[in-house]
């Protein structure tokens, strides 16, 4: 979601702002694979929360496949005109 | 009642999405993020007899996120101060607005909000919390939390409309 769809907007109104600039701040895209590495918590949950027990607290994305690479997030949300 | 592995998983499944948005717009890198929604669904996990069916489980979640990233601007070494309220007081000069994935104007006008009306917004806007869930999670009155917010969404139009501004 950009605020394209806002700049063809004829309401300028301070509620329709606010509306385009909650979309924006949501519009935080995934990385590739971000549920799959999350899933693995739920399929094996960790024991210890506190670091000490090695590969399980390492951070998943890092032991991802390099092809696996988490996206950037948007750099375009438009400009209020 | 503790949480079981379905409900944890269940939790992933509503939850991490936004946990993750949540976490990117506070610590602006995508990486960083995802290790902190991490450590939140990891403490969550380790805290599951404290959980309680019928409470917000959101709210439960992005305050333990909150933590979490506390706890993580203290390990790397940015500058962070908790103000006596509880509040998130993190240097916006530690933030470098070029860095990975800090790019978009969004995410500059972000870095330019004080850091209590910074994260009362992303709490009520990104992690969709009432504003009562927020003000608990942040230990501010309601009141608080209502005009943070009102000055936050304030400030960031003022603050795109400048980068619109400038850049046209």
């Amino acid at each position: 979601m950009t605020f394209d769809m806002y700049r063809t907007c004829d309401d300028r109104s301070e509620d329709t702002v606010d509306h385009w600039l909650d979309e924006a701040l949501r519009a935080v895209p995934l990385p590739d694979g971000f549920f799959a590495r999350m899933c693995t918590l739920a399929d094996a949950p960790p024991d210890r929360a506190d670091g000490r027990d090695g590969a399980a607290q390492r951070p998943l994305h890092r032991r991802a496949d390099a092809t696996s690479r988490p996206a950037q997030a948007s750099t375009h949300v438009g400009r209020l005109q | 009642m503790a949480l079981t592995r379905g409900e944890f998983a269940d939790l992933i499944h509503e939850h991490a999405a936004a946990l993750y948005a949540i976490a990117y717009r506070m610590v602006g890198e995508c990486h960083d993020a995802e290790d902190v929604v991490q450590d939140t669904l990891r403490s969550a996990w380790t805290c599951r007899e404290r959980f309680e069916q019928g409470r917000g489980q959101r709210a439960w979640l992005a305050t333990i996120l909150r933590r979490r990233v506390i706890d993580r601007w203290r390990r790397v070494g940015r500058r962070l101060v908790l103000a006596t309220d509880g509040s998130l007081d993190v240097a916006v000069d530690a933030i470098d607005p070029t860095a990975d994935g800090f790019t978009d104007e969004m995410q500059q006008a972000l870095a330019a909000l004080p850091d209590e009306l910074r994260e009362s917004l992303l709490l009520v806007v990104v992690g969709e919390l009432t504003h009562q869930e927020t003000a608990n999670a942040l230990g501010v009155p309601l009141g608080t939390v209502l005009s943070r917010v009102s000055r936050a969404r304030e400030r960031l139009r003022k603050e795109l409309r400048a980068s619109a501004s400038v850049l046209r």
